[in-house]
């Protein structure tokens, strides 16, 4: 088939029409999306059996979108109470918390929302562009090129994600230990599994995250009344859309 | 003659810090690679190969934060110490009762199942969290908890959540 601006143009006002479609998915999905621990596919494995009765252009779109809805909503509970739900979301609370401590959640959620959506149209757009060159790209990469692009992720997280370096590398590998735990996919032989057979599938991530985050936090809000700070309170205490256009300007200026 | 400018008198240096909290996550990282190594002794070497290159990578990290740590001891910038300041035992006890209910959840969610337990745990939890006098807010908050969690996921989405005496109950009526 040929790919012209005419089919884009096509599919794009075809799949518009089904609008109700998507606002119903998108509200279901931002629901699901912000209980922590429910990831994307979860909610699309869960509401599979409600695809089967629509046609097949219906049930493809509410799928795609309940799945990036559910991303977009993973944003909510890491912003607001500091639990990232998803792993996609696992960086979110380290900025976007202190913001709503200091009450300028509104503003953090629509620079969430707005930069997840226009992130992804722009990847979306790109990913279509590359994909001849990006196919390519996967026969050149192999267990020990990813290795390498591991050991980079590792000593990037201790170059940006801590004031002292070699704390950030202990952390980051102390993580790749705790990775490791699990049965060898070779020969299915346990390591450091603890004896529990729970473990044999690795440490499962959302637990971990939900865990690490949430009832850290629970224990830091026992010695305070609210997760706002004083000026927090007072900034929080009259919100209105003005909060959401600051937001939206503040994602706009920093497009680059 | 003009008196010359006296100059402010030199600030006193910084206490050192304790870095004994900074010490929790490397202890346990080397307890943990410890631990780990002794579990793969008997496995091919294919299995070990890529955990004891990052554990070896991870113990020089921990030598070189060591021999750091202890020049800066040596050199009066910090130390290490049990504090008790700041410690409130109402803090303290709350953090415990949260941690207990948390367990607490982790254990009985198998037997009384999905909606009894969130009840009690988000119940206990707002009370725990909170105060006592806030009973009539907790009860609202755990009994829509509860509720919503039965009806979206357990009721609509049939999520294999555990189940309970409500579930196996509503299960029979619904």
């Amino acid at each position: 088939m040929e790919v012209d601006v005419a089919l884009v143009a096509e599919l794009f006002s075809r799949t518009l029409s089904y609008w109700w479609l998507i606002l119903i998915g998108t509200g279901l999905g931002l629901l699901v999306g912000a209980v922590p621990g429910f990831s994307a596919a979860n909610t699309i494995i869960i509401l599979l059996p409600i695809t089967l009765t629509m046609d097949p252009t219906s049930g493809m779109i509410f799928m795609v979108v309940l799945y990036t809805a559910s991303r977009l909503g993973a944003g909510i509970p890491a912003i607001l109470v500091n639990i990232p739900g998803t792993a996609g979301a696992a960086a979110t609370p380290l900025d976007g918390y202190p913001m709503a401590v200091a009450g300028r959640g509104q503003q953090a959620l629509t620079i969430s929302f707005v930069s997840s959506v226009l992130g992804g149209i722009i990847t979306t757009v790109l990913a279509l562009l590359l994909f001849p060159w990006l196919s390519q790209l996967a026969f050149y990469l192999h267990s020990v090129e990813m290795i390498v692009v591991m050991l980079f992720g590792i000593s990037l997280i201790a170059t940006i994600s801590a004031a002292d370096m070699l704390k950030g590398l202990i952390a980051g590998l102390f993580g790749l230990m705790i990775g490791y735990i699990g049965a060898d996919v070779v020969y299915e032989a346990p390591r450091g599994t603890f004896g529990f057979l729970e473990l044999y599938d690795k440490v499962p991530l959302i637990p971990a995250l939900v865990g690490l985050f949430a009832i850290s936090e629970a224990f830091v809000v026992v010695e305070r009344d609210t997760v706002l700070s004083e000026e927090g309170r007072s900034e929080a205490g009259s919100p209105g859309w003005a909060a959401t256009f600051e937001g939206l300007r503040d994602t706009l200026r920093e497009w680059k | 003659m003009s008196e010359r400018p006296t100059l402010p008198p030199p600030r006193p240096p910084p206490p050192p810090r304790n870095v004994l909290p900074d010490l929790v996550i490397p202890v346990l990282a080397v307890s943990f690679t410890i631990y780990y190594l002794t579990t793969i002794t008997g496995v091919p070497w294919i299995a070990q190969a890529s955990a004891v290159t990052v554990s070896v990578l991870l113990f020089t990290a921990i030598a070189a934060y060591a021999v750091r740590t202890a020049l800066r001891i040596r050199a009066g910038r910090e130390r290490i110490a049990l504090e008790r300041r700041g410690v409130r035992l109402g803090v303290e006890a709350r953090r415990l009762m949260l941690l207990a209910l948390t367990a607490a959840y982790v254990f009985v969610i198998d037997h009384l199942g999905f909606t009894i337990t969130t009840f009690s745990f988000v119940f206990l939890g707002i009370v725990v969290l909170s105060s006592a006098a806030n009973w009539r807010r907790a009860l609202a908050v755990s009994l829509a908890c509860s509720v919503l969690g039965y009806v979206v996921f357990i009721y609509f989405f049939h999520t294999r959540f555990p189940r309970g005496p409500i579930e196996n109950f509503l299960r029979g009526v619904l």
